[in-house]
């Protein structure tokens, strides 16, 4: 896309609030002087994009909407390009587009009417709703509204919940470097070696990592487990030595 | 929404209903629409006055054609199947003044469009708002929701049974319809492709246009569309 003419073709209006792309693309069909039926999609693709870029510039959120949009108009712009298949039944690829905007203008349109008629019937003042005693025992029924029930249901919930807060449960977390020391030999007994991380990496609280760690860094300064490197900064395996340590010793010097 | 002022058991007994001469039966139907905030029927008018409907509805065109010509401040209108007071436009900025108001909440464009959609489809699904719309939808919606301007109306029989959504009584108040076939039509919302080409090169209504378009209530209304039955009328 050519930015000279991006830039020059992109008409000085100020980013008015647009409700949709369609919206945006009817204002520059607008503006342009051309009819929805036959848009030239050429330079209307390359404004809507400028557009885009303008309102992302101005740090505008460009809704998803916008940017199909903008995808929508290239691809119908390359269609255009492609040679038709000889025979094939003639398609203008706008046609789609154009019907929807067709569309969209209408009610587009009826907006404004409504918007007319609802400037105009501000300034009619009716009697305010006031609320009248009514007779005891007379009922007054309404229609209800699904809506005002769920509305309801949830002003009901609301207060309620407000109304009891639920207690605050601490769950204090201890971590023994007992436990740990057991779970680990438990481990290594059985695999005789492993990477260090993998132990360390089951534990899921930082409390319980750092217990974990301790009863590593005991088992071994105790010598019954030996921690090695293949090579530097490998990762560090742990490895049972020969040295006879049971559960049962653990359990008997380490308290709780 | 039966927001219209009924008497509690109009429904239930039968009332006798009298040929009333148009003088003896004007300043109670002046005097209960009146007190009354929301358009009352001509059914329950009939009612509360025992009142034949077609006596109640003379009455009626007497008292708006009284209001109507004299220079005065309230005139009556007959709005969603219903008649009442409200004060002339003219005297808004007075009013605003008394009241102390400053203005008064507005409908945003897309609030406007999505209601336009509504009005003209309905019963209409989210999903098909936005497909005509191109934008998601669902905040607007909840605006309209908010303001009472439309509602739900059952669920649409298609996958994930979206909800159908109507314009409500207070829609019609607030732009002054009788029913929804008095709905304005800029243009014939069915009309062919080269049809709306061309009616595109008509200027939308005025204010002035509509404005004719409001005060055209004296025409002979007939029987209030079903959009004006109260629920449960026919129970």
């Amino acid at each position: 896309m050519p930015d000279e003419t991006t830039q020059s073709s992109l008409p000085p209006v100020a980013i008015a609030a647009f409700s949709g792309p369609l919206d945006l693309l009817l204002h520059l069909i607008r503006i342009n002087e051309v009819s929805i039926t036959d848009i030239p999609i050429s330079e209307i693709t390359e404004q809507y994009t400028a557009y885009l870029d303008a309102m992302r510039e101005l740090d505008l959120d460009v809704a998803s909407e916008y940017v199909a949009m903008a995808a929508e108009l290239i691809y119908i712009k390359s269609k255009m390009l492609l040679p038709r298949v000889p025979g094939a039944p003639e398609e203008d690829p706008r046609a789609d587009l154009a019907q929807r905007l067709l569309e969209y203008e209408k009610f587009k349109r009826s907006a404004e009417t409504l918007h007319a008629i609802d400037t105009l019937r501000g300034g009619l003042w009716p009697r305010p709703e006031t609320e009248i005693p009514r007779a005891e025992g007379s009922e007054q029924t309404l229609e209800v509204a699904l809506f005002d029930l769920i509305q309801t249901f949830r002003t009901v919930t609301e207060n309620y919940r407000l109304a009891h807060p639920p207690a605050l449960a601490i769950h204090h977390l201890r971590f023994s470097v007992r436990d740990k020391m057991l779970e680990l030999l438990a481990r290594l007994d059985e695999k005789r070696t492993m990477p260090l991380l993998e132990f360390l990496g089951q534990m899921r609280y930082r409390a319980e990592a750092v217990t974990a760690f301790l009863a590593c860094l005991e088992l071994i300064r105790l010598g019954v487990v030996r921690a090695f490197q293949t090579r530097p900064f490998a990762e560090i395996h742990a490895t049972r030595t020969d040295v006879v340590f049971s559960a049962d010793q653990i359990r008997d010097t380490y308290s709780e | 929404m039966n927001e219209t002022a009924a008497p509690p058991d109009a429904a239930e007994a039968p009332v006798e209903r009298r040929d009333v001469p148009v003088e003896k039966l004007l300043p109670s139907l002046e005097a209960v629409l009146f007190s009354s905030p929301r358009p009352v029927r001509e059914k329950d008018l009939g009612d509360l006055l025992e009142a034949t409907t077609k006596s109640v509805a003379r009455a009626l065109e007497a008292l708006a054609e009284k209001t109507d010509q004299s220079e005065r401040g309230v005139r009556l209108e007959k709005v969603a199947g219903g008649w009442r007071f409200v004060t002339r436009p003219e005297f808004d900025a007075l009013l605003r003044k008394f009241h102390e108001v400053t203005e008064r909440s507005r409908l945003s464009l897309a609030a406007l469009e999505t209601l336009a959609i509504i009005a003209y489809r309905q019963p209409i699904t989210l999903p098909e708002i936005q497909d005509i719309r191109g934008v998601n939808s669902s905040s607007v919606l909840k605006t309209l929701f908010e303001k009472k301007l439309i509602t739900t109306a059952g669920k649409k029989p298609v996958v994930g049974t979206p909800f159908f959504y109507r314009t409500t009584q207070d829609f019609l108040v607030r732009f002054g319809l009788n029913d929804l076939a008095e709905l304005p039509r800029p243009e014939d919302l069915d009309a062919d492709l080269a049809a709306t080409v061309e009616a595109r090169e008509i200027a939308p209504l005025t204010a002035q246009e509509t404005a004719i378009h409001i005060s055209s209530e004296e025409a002979l209304d007939e029987e209030p569309g079903p959009e004006a039955e109260p629920p449960g009328a026919e129970d």
